[in-house]
């Protein structure tokens, strides 16, 4: 019983790492899917890409891992922002339906994600990355479950984003905006908020957390062009899971982390399942979600910010 | 090696596959509004049957029984694939008999599941519904990647009997033939199911669901149906692209070949069954020219590391094609047109003398004459 124990605390541990990288890129799309209806199937691309340009950043030009988590966020708003300008804004403007929004974006992250595979496949090094920098372990909890420093660095960012994004809400006039234009867009515009600020901020936010995580995942994995795209499912399924809602998001995503590691983990061992079904706990929670409780499971709005609405 | 006419055969094959599976996703989602991004779905339930029972056929027939390891199907023993060439270079009946049963069994087969399919449309509508058909694909291919049963999990099956096996030479011109005539006829069904008072009823459906169920109109009714026809299309379209490549491989049927069929319908415009022809044959060529194969047989001189990157470049042009086509022509090149079918134009031929009611009982009467 004692390998189904620690395997179980690994699984856990596991699980809080990949749920927290998971949170960390739900968070931006929900935002930007809050706040301008768009359901952002390229916003796996701006992951890729921060992974991308934090390696180049670390590899290339030498730089230590704040410098390399400054290039992936920076990378992730800069692309977040160019295909607002460029494609959803024009889209909005001329009364685009959410599904037009989306086949765009699937658009934009075809562009996206075949244009870093054509150059990847074309330069030496590209195709499989992982920052130059291994974190370091830690200790082993139990004397055998091994504890890795970014399975503290990973929840604790989440953590910090959180209360960022928190106060940005509550306490500052830029996050009331952006509330009131996630409830009533129109109601907002009359208001006197300049909407088009409020749209520009939320999409640079969202690329930045984006890249951030792009970071993260090449931290502690090997990444691939085509990573954040595989990701895109857990993104949805914990998007999904809460509703479409800050603080639903987040949990689901670290819930949806724990639960697929545990539930794989103890489908392989006591039931001989094979664990390429992992992504399928992701996707049989979209489903099941939007089909039974569409408007999401964990639907968390706090209460402060109801009430300084 | 390359060979001219291999690669037109190619080409057309392709061409008609993929016609039919636009024309199925354009009566779901150019008719009826309905986003099927799970479209590889159903392709890929009629691609699974046809392998699965294209490669027991022949192994039976053969008389080949490997003893069974692990609970995996006979076929997808190593020694099988010799097994099942061998077979089907010599027995027309089994190729042909096959072809048609997969044939069958796939439009059944796809009908069904595309009325199981139809449940979340009751429920949802836009972009979740979209995401929700996406993802169940998804779960199906991971499924079939992963399972030996029905088409040898990763590895996947090949060395399928095609219909024309028996037939060296012939054989290719003679099923690149089959497919573009069913992929014609499919057209003209399509056309016909379109014009009909039933296409009609899934126009309604789509440009406003409670006024259709005001009109009496069934609107689950009619959706299911037209995913029950989309859904026996696509299946259809499966089947014969298993027996055009004489294989079945899950990791054919992830979510890019959804997104094509979309480029295809949107560049030549929903609900216009032309300009799904036209619009599945500059995607087709763009698919199957920008190859890294032939652009080196077309002796094209490119930089190497374009060259290496052909693969990619075709998709990127695909994702520039659905966005501009987005900003710039949302209807597509050639737009949805208005009905012309009979009773619009009598209504406007009748104005200010007598109605509809009056015309159809002097016609009834003239009939009964």
């Amino acid at each position: 019983m004692w390998w189904l124990v620690t395997g179980l605390l690994r699984s856990v541990l596991d699980g809080l790492l990949v749920g927290s990288v998971y949170a960390l890129m739900a968070i931006g799309l929900t935002l930007v899917y809050r706040v301008t209806q768009v359901a952002n199937f390229a916003h796996a691309e701006y992951i890729t890409y921060g992974a991308y340009a934090s390696y180049i950043a670390m590899a290339w030009f030498g730089g230590d891992l704040v410098t390399a988590a400054v290039a992936g966020m920076l990378a992730g708003a800069a692309l977040s922002l160019a295909s607002d300008e460029t494609v959803f804004k024009p889209l909005w403007k001329r009364g685009a339906t959410p599904l037009h929004l989306l086949v765009a974006s699937i658009g934009v992250g075809l562009i996206l994600r075949y244009g870093l595979l054509a150059v990847a496949a074309s330069t030496v090094g590209l195709l499989k990355i992982r920052l130059p920098t291994f974190p370091e372990a830690i200790g082993h909890i139990l004397g055998v479950v091994p504890i890795n420093i970014i399975h503290i660095l990973s929840p604790g960012t989440a953590l910090v984003v959180t209360v960022f994004l928190h106060l940005l809400f509550t306490r500052t006039k830029l996050g009331k905006a952006m509330r009131a234009m996630a409830s009533n867009p129109v109601l907002a515009r009359i208001s006197g908020i300049n909407i088009f600020l409020v749209r520009r901020v939320t999409w640079i936010l969202g690329g930045m957390l984006a890249g951030l995580s792009g970071f993260i995942f090449a931290y502690y994995t090997q990444a691939n062009p085509e990573s954040g795209w595989i990701a895109l499912l857990w993104i949805f399924a914990a998007a999904i899971m809460g509703g479409f809602t800050f603080y639903g998001t987040i949990i689901s995503g670290v819930i949806l982390g724990v639960v697929g590691q545990v539930a794989i983990f103890l489908a392989a061992q006591l039931a001989g399942v094979s664990t390429a079904y992992t992504p399928v706990v992701a996707l049989l929670v979209t489903v099941v979600v939007l089909l039974f409780k569409p408007e999401g499971v964990i639907r968390l709005q706090s209460l402060a910010l109801k009430k300084r609405v | 090696m390359f060979e001219l006419s291999t690669f037109i055969l190619n080409i057309a094959t392709f061409y008609g596959i993929y016609l039919i599976l636009a024309l199925s996703f354009n009566i779901e989602y150019g008719y009826t509004g309905l986003p099927n991004f799970g479209k590889v779905l159903f392709y890929s339930i009629g691609a699974y049957l046809a392998g699965g029972l294209a490669a027991w056929a022949a192994i039976t027939v053969a008389g080949f029984f490997p003893e069974v390891r692990g609970g995996m199907p006979a076929y997808c023993a190593g020694e099988a694939y010799n097994v099942m060439t061998q077979v089907a270079a010599t027995n027309p009946a089994l190729d042909i008999g096959v072809f048609l049963l997969s044939f069958v069994l796939a439009v059944l087969l796809g009908a069904l599941v595309g009325v199981v399919a139809s449940y979340p449309t009751l429920r949802l509508t836009g972009d979740f519904l979209a995401i929700t058909l996406l993802a169940l694909g998804e779960i199906v291919r991971i499924a079939a990647h992963t399972e030996l049963w029905p088409v040898c999990g990763y590895n996947g099956l090949s060395g399928l009997p095609t219909p024309f096996e028996w037939l060296p030479g012939y054989g290719p011109y003679l099923y690149t033939a089959l497919v573009l005539a069913i992929a014609a006829g499919v057209y003209m069904i399509t056309e016909r199911m379109v014009n009909s008072p039933w296409g009609r009823a899934l126009k309604a459906v789509r440009d406003d669901e409670l006024a259709a169920l005001v009109y009496g109109k069934n609107a689950a009714k009619v959706k299911a149906q037209a995913m029950a026809v989309g859904s026996a299309l696509a299946a259809l379209a499966g089947v014969l692209y298993v027996f055009h490549v004489g294989g079945a491989f899950a990791d054919d049927f992830i979510p890019l070949p959804t997104f094509m069929v979309i480029a295809m319908v949107m560049l030549g415009g929903s609900a216009n069954n032309k300009g799904v022809i036209f619009g599945t044959a500059v995607i087709i060529l763009i698919d199957q020219l920008l190859n890294t194969s032939v652009v080196n047989a077309l002796g094209i001189p490119l930089p190497p590391g374009i060259l290496n990157a052909t693969t990619y470049i075709k998709y990127m042009i695909m994702g520039l094609i659905i966005v501009l086509l987005l900003m710039f022509r949302p209807q597509g090149i050639l737009p949805e047109k208005p009905l012309t079918t009979p009773v619009v134009v009598e209504t406007k031929r009748v104005v200010g003398e007598t109605t509809i009611q009056q015309q159809s009982q002097e016609r009834e009467s003239a009939a009964s004459e």
